[in-house]
């Protein structure tokens, strides 16, 4: 007699679908609709957590997806009800991701929180690891009527209003329109607009850094910054450009913009400076906070090691050990909207003796969920009428969603719910943020200094990619159909998947060229 | 830099000859047998010893709330007291020696 089967040594997170990065690699041109969907799971070994599927061609394929399942069992902890949305296409019930050929299918369970538009393949960088291929030899340059058609079918599809815009591309400052277009998604119902930079223009264009003054209660900057050492610049951009990305955070500091250092982290390179760039962010006036996104694999970004890299949840590990534990992993929550695996976003304020805690960490995690209505079989806080919880759970919730801005005046409404009704004792920060119809501009100031945004973003390669995810995806990004519909796509299915990458609004003004002429005056470094 | 993923993804349990899975093995029958042995030699003296002390450790709860005289025949719970910590001793020292001899 035998004692039967061995029990396994990993254990299953959960079953997933997946794809083969061996197939996507011998065939990334494949049309989406001989992609195979392959059955999987996550498994924690070895104390990690790895994406197991089987592919007919290739066997069992095992990536690495995350560095740490005891911290990504508490992002999943962190899930707050979706939002309803309206397909591209109606009767679209295709699978992922021939559906995103036609714009969202019918099948994807949540709206469109940030708009991502493309508005030029032109950069004035060549980074050896840009995810969007771009370079000073691409031409698409979209025009502005195009861009704004495509806002404003989804605002359309959207009930009246976008939280956010993304504007990217390339670089997206020198679009020889930039300004204009600036002015023109201004005017329109949009929460928050977000330009993504490296920073060349703004470091030497005053016209261009006069016009982010003026949209800067609506309008935030999001600056590449990748660390401080020449060897990392050297790495992902190609160039030491550290002396200009100094003046570009001064200029817009001076000039009362907020901005957002978004940091990619890669193993080996640049993630030992995680603690130093957040460090950098809570010391500089108008830098509302930071972005840390693991490199992924897309694009022009090929050399990564699919067994051994930098993770969502390994970012927010080295959090405490590289910030003196000021900014620890458990200050984050994931981003309730999204997929928890997602986004993981924080808030650290400094209180009057100038030491700085978390919102999580001032709330206390259980009341936090039981302010979000997460924890099913929560206890009525009997001290706070109905109302105030009410109004707690609606600031809560706009606080942790990608709208919030700490350059938009609401947010300042929203910490003051929070912190009043908990009773928080950031007192002078209360009074000036109930001072804030009358003083807006002091309000702004406190903000500037005294409240930080960390936010963790990991974007999938195929390597980690799987259906999940892109179905609650959040992150669109505007592409336009074989019949010339403006749609979008999630963001990461549209960086892997050349077939959709080419429905890129830049990449469809590329392959009609001509359509707008470059002027190369802003596009020199 | 890691080449491969984790050994348990390519772990496989090996596939067993259905006869010889299927023949009668009465191996529990050995097992119960040996645990019997083990016993029969090392466990009336590690009674002694779990016994007598749970005895101390009671009769010391028993005095200190005051109980000077027991009901066994040798009266004094000090007395009492002495007699179960020698024997628990002994039981602990023969215990010993037999697992000693029998691992040898």
């Amino acid at each position: 007699m035998t004692t039967g089967m061995p029990t396994r040594e990993d254990r299953i997170m959960r079953y997933v679908n997946a794809f083969c990065p061996h197939c996507h690699d011998e065939y990334p041109d494949r049309p989406l609709d001989e992609v195979s969907r392959l059955s999987g799971y996550l498994s924690v070994a070895e104390d990690q957590v790895w994406l197991v599927r089987g592919c007919p061609e290739h066997g069992k394929v095992v990536t690495l997806y995350d560095e740490d399942p005891e911290i990504l069992e508490y992002l999943e902890q962190w899930t707050a009800p979706t939002k309803y949305h309206i397909p591209d296409t109606p009767g679209n019930y295709d699978p992922v991701p021939s559906a995103y050929l036609r714009g969202l299918g019918e099948i994807q369970t949540q709206h469109t929180c940030i708009l991502l538009e493309d508005v030029t393949q032109e950069c004035n960088l060549r980074c050896p690891t840009c995810f969007a291929d771009s370079s000073p030899q691409l031409s698409g340059v979209v025009a502005v009527e195009d861009i704004l058609a495509n806002i404003d079918q989804r605002i359309g599809r959207e009930a009246g209003r976008i939280d956010v815009l993304m504007i990217s591309g390339g670089e997206p400052t020198i679009h020889p329109d930039f300004i204009a277009l600036l002015d023109r998604v201004t005017e329109r119902n949009i929460t928050r607009i977000v330009v993504n930079t490296n920073g060349i223009t703004i470091s030497r264009d005053d016209e261009l850094l006069d016009a982010f003054h003026r949209h800067r209660e609506q309008v935030e900057v999001y600056l590449q910054f990748d660390g401080f050492r020449r060897e990392t610049y050297l790495h992902h951009r190609n160039a030491d450009l550290r002396t200009m990305k100094e003046r570009a955070v001064e200029r817009m500091r001076d000039a009362g913009v907020f901005m957002t250092l978004t940091m990619t982290a890669a193993l080996g390179v640049n993630d030992d400076e995680i603690g130093d760039v957040v460090s950098y962010a809570m010391e500089t006036p108008y830098i509302g906070g930071v972005s840390i996104q693991p490199q992924f694999g897309s694009g022009r970004s090929g050399a990564i090691n699919p067994l051994e890299r930098l993770t969502h949840t390994g970012v927010l590990k080295r959090l405490g050990p590289q910030t003196g534990g000021i900014v620890k992993w458990d200050d984050l929550t994931a981003l309730p909207c999204s997929h928890p695996h997602c986004c993981s976003v924080g808030y650290m304020i400094q209180k009057d003796d100038g030491e700085w805690q978390s919102l999580i960490g001032m709330i206390g995690h259980e009341r936090a969920k039981q302010h979000l209505d997460l924890v099913a079989n929560r206890i009525a806080d009997d001290d706070l009428p109905k109302e105030v919880r009410n109004a707690v759970k609606a600031s809560l919730l706009g606080l942790l969603s990608e709208q919030s801005s700490l350059s938009h005046p609401t947010v300042g409404d929203l910490i003051r719910t929070v912190c009043e009704s908990c009773d928080l004792g950031v007192s002078s920060l209360l009074s000036i943020a109930a001072d804030a119809g009358r003083n807006g501009s002091k309000l702004r100031e406190t903000l500037a200094t005294r409240v930080k945004r960390i936010t963790v973003k990991p974007f999938m390669d195929m390597n980690t990619m799987i259906e999940e995810r892109l179905i609650q995806c959040c992150v669109h990004v505007g592409t336009k159909s074989e019949a010339d519909l403006d749609q979008c796509a999630p963001f990461c299915a549209v960086q892997a998947w050349a077939p959709l990458g080419r429905q890129k609004l830049s990449e469809v003004a590329g392959s009609r060229l001509g359509s707008v002429p470059l002027t190369l005056e802003r596009a020199t470094i | 830099m890691r080449q491969e993923p984790p050994a348990t993804f390519s772990h496989r349990p090996g596939v067993v000859d259905i006869r010889e899975a299927q023949q009668f093995d009465p191996l529990q029958l050995c097992i119960y047998t040996t645990i019997g042995i083990i016993s029969w030699l090392i466990t009336p003296a590690l009674t002694v010893a779990i016994f007598g002390g749970l005895g101390v450790v009671g009769y010391v709860r028993a005095r200190r709330r005051g109980l000077a005289k027991s009901r066994c025949k040798l009266g004094d719970t000090r007395l009492v007291i002495a007699y179960l910590g020698v024997a628990a001793t002994i039981g602990a020292a023969i215990t010993i020696y037999r697992i000693a001899e029998l691992i040898t």
